[in-house]
């Protein structure tokens, strides 16, 4: 069903929601009245909300290139209330809506996002830049126009061009294509959306292409029994466990859509709200344990990753271009490098995300209970992981002359298995004599004679740097089990409250370009410790505290290579610690924070803060200041290094979420100014 | 006879220029704890110039400056057209079940060397005739009949409306909004008779309204109860009964971006031990713990301070507590001539008083703080000697000088007209409203009560309020 069928069901949640509206408008609250029945209850909705627009104005180190980056305006309308209906069966029967609909500006007002640009003056905004002699005259001779294309790692070694045109297609005939039940290609999620798609934000990364503007929208059913007080929520939803600030060790039920404003909006907005249920029974008191609860979380929703964001938007992360340069890059490049050839596949041909159906739906639980001064909360995700793990299904060697290191071992014994099936075949190359379509686990590469001299760790990703030409780059999932606990407490004689979280994610299918086909499995170890106080700092406010947070964030992979080869995660162990200051002033009017990262992988950070002002209850302005500070951090590339510009095998790559890092890595150079003007209702 | 005739008309004279000085405005701006003592010294002997039936005008202020706290009289002086029209008081009796547990229990209770509370069970630790003046142990004597003063089983508020002000200027009145009935629960349904609120007449006189916040509110006790004898005075059936004296929600529902804030905050009868607080906060949607010790902190940006809640939910083993005596006060208190049986404001800042008023006596305490960080040099309430309720309040800044006023409205249950049936036959008081200006900077908030009273909840709707995963379940 993935990305079946949306213009029936968006009709069908358009002709809801004129139907909600018709609802509203026709009755009004009767405060002080409690009526029964369905329609009664429904007069007594509650109708909340705010429109806004939020305009950032990103550049350059704050010194240059000054442009508008996003020009957004969003509504929502939450309906709540009670139905007074069922009462035989349910203590309360509630209900909540939230409507979203949102128009984004800037593909109409600046031509550096969206459909592309007419002049190559005009720069790709951020870390990405029009495309340079030598991608520009790849793509010409192909028949692209350069002006609908970008280049990103245009600071590092290898300059791939990636798409700017949305609802690209991707489609050279007689490739080899994944084909989504409408028979179109589909490169992976999101990037065949359209510019329409963006401008209204019904976007598949977001899950909001079938229901859109319907984020949320989910009953709550109370009874009780069981000799307790139990909880239904169903519909769409998001479930949030855990007690971390910005990091996500238990917060793993929904993703989260970095695409939209990275990591500096709340995930309250940024979070994909999923089709779900939730049951919980409360226990009371076991015992010495108090509040005690347990649930279960069951998400039936079609699988959504997280969201890196389409390649045409202000805000797509390095994976998300990275995702839309590889997809792009299988067709460009296999015509490119065997002319004649239609079944070679130089990179992402093929997207396994699970299938929308009940076997792979994700399941959890939670348990909650207050123990003397710590609260503590027990949790089990076991879902498929909500970040795909890139690695090779076939790769490419290089065989001719200057290659016979490639083939055999010190002692001149093949390591390659018979040509035919996993073992390819033999062709000609625009770079000479090639193995194509071999199954890399067929292939002895650390004994290459190539590698003798190289270290024995790097081995295998050199053996693909200096004798690979590609292959077929699949995203694969895996349904993997997270087990978390997290605990706080407060400390009376500090004042200090205690934030600690930790996760334990098993047989996890991470990237790892030390791998001859670049998948490994791993556990993963995550974990927080928070510190929060509120503070009086009196020569700065008075009457007012300060909030004052810090956390230091560590993630542990045991069984990967991590670092300049290996994981793209940066290092086995990475840690990042993070601040968080928030005041008011002028009676609460005035809301002020800062925030800062600063991650020791990738010694890099982001320093942030905000200021709103509350001119009524109805209007606010919000100013806001984000800083990515740090420089790009290089990585192997593994068989791409063939296209490196000086021959190393490393550039800055997105081969996943790792090189996120504090930000800083991520998205230096693309800093901002942003604002927000809102009217709440 | 001569001398006699020039000491008359020196006499005439004096009166004439006392008269329209006391006529001219004073500026409390520039008062002191030193100006309050001058007060109380002058004022607490001092006998009322006015009687039962009198309608006391502008003219008249003078006659009521003993009977009123210097700062908050001086608001009056303001109000060219006030009216004081002086009622019979209202004199209250606590339900019979306190009355036993005072007879009960009151001989055993003693004060620890650091003040803490021994052998309380229920009612009012102290009587009246054990506080004294000059005794330095009633302040806190004082302090603890304050804090285990007679409330019933918890006050309850479906919406406690707080309006920012600013003095001057003109204002559109705001109207109060129901909480969400999940939040409320079913026990005590909302009639449509008693939400039934003239806000332009509530909201009279001038002052410029900024904000205004829609929070519900309830306070559960779980200890010193005298109507649960049997099961040790504690709330039966509750696993956190013994160490719990109450537990407090807070939800706040207008405007939207505060909409589904709530609050938990669990106070111990060990008055030792720190409250513990928790948060639910929509834009996290998480339930967060939260430190609820820093007391001095304003309240989501109003003029109060967290313990400035109901005069004082502050733990009284954080202050030093000084009783000044005991002293006949103008008030309005538990007695009210308005229909919704709640405040009714007037004056050009539009705050103060507009109703009936009464001579009730009234114990006058000063609280100092013992952290010398803390933002108030010391405060001084006036509470009640019938109902140990706060009438006035005035808190004085680190450097002495008055900052801040209040003043505070009581019902008396049985009286009440609305919403009987969680009011009638509590014999109890519960608060009706608190309005509170910063005299240093002309602005304050108004707190009133809409739908409010004293409820018999069933302790499975306590439970259930008090359960921290129901904070789970808010939303906006």
């Amino acid at each position: 069903m993935q990305g079946g069928s949306r213009s029936k069901l968006s009709r069908h949640w358009m002709s809801l929601i004129v139907t909600g509206v018709c609802v509203m408008l026709v009755t009004s609250p009767a405060w002080g009245q409690k009526k029964e029945g369905l329609f009664n209850s429904l007069q007594d909705m509650s109708i909340h909300g705010y429109v806004d627009n939020f305009t950032i104005l990103r550049n350059d180190t704050f010194a240059r290139d000054y442009h508008v980056a996003s020009s957004r305006y969003r509504a929502s309308v939450q309906l709540s209330g009670s139905l007074r209906v069922l009462k035989d069966y349910f203590k309360r029967f509630e209900y909540f809506i939230e409507l979203r609909p949102e128009y984004e500006s800037i593909y109409d007002i600046s031509d550096r996002f969206g459909t592309g640009r007419d002049s190559d003056t005009i720069a790709v905004s951020g870390r990405t830049r029009y495309p340079g002699a030598g991608n520009r005259g790849l793509l010409e001779a192909f028949g692209y126009d350069p002006h609908q294309f970008g280049e990103f790692w245009p600071g590092a070694n290898a300059a791939f061009p990636y798409n700017l045109k949305p609802g690209s297609s991707y489609s050279v005939p007689g490739r080899r294509r994944d084909l989504d039940s409408r028979r179109n290609d589909r490169a992976y999620f999101g990037l065949d959306q359209s510019q329409n798609d963006l401008r209204w934000g019904m976007l598949r990364d977001t899950n909001f292409d079938l229901y859109y503007p319907v984020r949320e929208a989910y009953f709550d059913f109370f009874w009780d029994s069981f000799g307790g007080r139990n909880w239904l929520r169903i519909g769409k939803q998001q479930h949030v466990w855990g007690k971390a600030d910005f990091f996500r060790l238990q917060d793993i039920v929904n993703p989260v859509n970095f695409g939209d404003h990275f990591f500096i909006d709340l995930f309250d907005d940024t979070r994909i709200p999923m089709w779900s249920a939730l049951f919980e029974h409360r226990f009371g008191t076991v015992g010495p344990l108090r509040d005690v609860a347990g649930s279960i979380v069951w998400v039936f929703d079609r699988y959504t990753s997280l969201g890196f964001g389409n390649s045409a938007q202000p805000w797509s992360i390095g994976f998300g271009r990275t995702l839309d340069a590889f997809a792009f890059g299988n067709d460009l490049f296999g015509q490119a490098l065997f002319p004649g050839r239609d079944d070679v596949n130089m990179a992402l041909y093929k997207n396994r995300a699970p299938a929308w159906n009940l076997k792979n739906s994700g399941i959890g639980m939670r348990w909650e209970a207050t123990l003397g001064n710590f609260r503590l909360q027990l949790t089990d995700w076991f879902a498929f992981q909500d970040v795909a793990a890139f690695g090779w299904d076939r790769i490419n060697v290089l065989t001719g002359e200057g290659f016979e290191g490639c083939l055999a071992d010190s002692a001149g014994s093949s390591i390659f298995p018979a040509v035919g099936g996993e073992g390819g075949e033999t062709v000609m190359s625009a770079f000479g004599e090639a193995r194509i379509n071999v199954k890399p686990k067929k292939i002895r590469m650390r004994d290459a004679a190539i590698v003798a001299n190289v270290p024995k760790k790097l081995k295998r990703a050199r053996y693909a740097n200096l004798c690979g030409l590609g292959g077929s780059l699949t995203a694969k999932y895996r349904k993997q089990n997270t087990l978390g606990l997290s605990v706080d407490w407060f400390e009376p004689y500090t004042g200090l409250v205690f934030r600690s979280e930790a996760s334990w994610t098993a047989n996890a299918l991470v990237t790892d370009t030390t791998k001859s086909d670049l998948f490994a499995d791993t556990s993963i170890y995550r974990w927080v410790l928070g510190i929060d106080r509120p503070t009086f700092i009196r020569f700065l406010n008075p009457t007012r505290s300060f909030f004052l947070s810090l956390q230091a964030f560590g993630t542990h992979l045991t069984d990967v290579n991590a670092g300049r080869f290996g994981n793209p995660n940066g290092a086995n162990d990475n840690f990042i610690f993070t601040f968080f200051v928030q005041n008011h002033y002028f009676r609460d009017q005035l809301v002020y924070l800062l925030f800062g990262a600063f991650g020791t992988t990738g010694v890099d950070g982001t320093l942030g803060g905000n200021a709103e002002y509350l001119l009524t209850n109805n209007w606010s302005i919000q100013l806001g200041i984000t800083a990515f500070l740090g420089s790009t951090r290089e990585h192997d590339l593994t068989t791409f290094a063939r296209f490196t510009a000086d021959g190393r095998p490393v550039s800055e790559t997105g081969f996943g979420i790792g090189h996120m890092q504090a930000g800083g890595s991520e998205r230096n150079g693309m800093n901002e100014f942003w604002s927000r003007i809102r009217y709440r209702f | 006879m001569k001398r006699l005739a020039f000491a008359s008309v020196f006499a005439a004279c004096s009166m004439l220029l006392g008269q329209s000085a006391a006529l001219a405005q004073d500026d409390p701006t520039t008062y002191t704890r030193e100006s309050f003592t001058q007060w109380l010294n002058v004022s607490k002997a001092a006998k009322p110039d006015f009687k039962v039936g009198d309608t006391l005008g502008h003219a008249d202020l003078e006659k009521i400056r003993p009977f009123l706290f210097p700062g908050y009289f001086e608001q009056y002086q303001k109000w060219t057209d006030v009216k004081f029209e002086i009622v019979e008081t209202n004199h209250v009796t606590p339900h019979q079940m306190v009355l036993d547990c005072n007879e009960k229990f009151q001989k055993q209770v003693t004060l620890a060397e650091d003040g803490g509370l021994q052998n309380y069970v229920c009612g009012y630790p102290f009587s009246n005739e054990d506080i004294k003046e000059g005794d330095p142990q009633s302040g806190m004597k004082a302090a603890w009949n304050y804090d285990k003063r007679w409330y019933w089983r918890g006050y309850f508020v479906n919406n406690a409306l707080t309006t920012w002000l600013r003095f001057g200027g003109e204002h559109t009145s705001p109207e109060p909004e129901q909480p969400p009935e999940g939040w409320r629960g079913d026990e005590y349904p909302i009639k449509a008779e008693d939400w039934n609120y003239d806000t332009e007449k509530i909201y009279g006189g001038g002052g410029r309204f900024e904000r205004s916040l829609g929070t519900f509110y309830h306070r559960a006790y779980y200890s010193h109860l005298p109507m649960f004898p049997d099961s040790n005075y504690q709330l039966p059936d509750v696993a956190d009964a013994a160490e719990v004296y109450w537990k407090e929600f807070t939800g706040f529902f207008s405007p939207y971006d505060v909409r589904g804030t709530a609050f938990i905050v669990a106070r111990y009868d060990d008055p030792h031990r720190g409250d513990d607080g928790w948060a639910y906060v929509p834009s996290l949607r998480r339930v967060r713990r939260i430190s609820a010790e820093v007391k001095s902190d304003s309240l989501m940006g109003t003029e109060h301070t967290l313990e400035d809640f109901y005069g004082f939910s502050g733990r009284p083993l954080e202050w030093n507590w000084n009783f000044l005596g005991w002293k006949d006060m103008l008030a309005v208190h538990i007695k009210t001539k308005w229909e919704d049986d709640g405040v009714r404001y007037g004056g050009p800042d539009g705050w103060l008083n507009d109703d009936v008023w009464q001579l009730r006596r009234m114990a006058i305490v000063e609280r100092t703080p013992k952290d010398p960080r803390h933002p108030y040099s010391s405060a001084i309430q006036v509470v009640d000697e019938e109902t140990w309720e706060t009438w006035l309040h005035i808190a004085f800044d680190r450097k002495g000088k008055l900052w801040k006023v209040w003043q505070w409205g009581y019902a008396w249950s049985d009286d009440a007209k609305r919403y009987t049936d969680m009011n009638h036959g509590r014999s109890a008081v519960h608060w009706k409203n608190v309005d509170t200006v910063d005299i240093q900077n002309g602005r304050g908030n108004l707190w009133r009560e809409y739908g409010g009273g004293l409820p018999d909840f069933s302790v499975d709707f306590i439970n259930r309020l008090y359960d921290l995963n129901r904070l789970t379940e808010l939303h906006r």
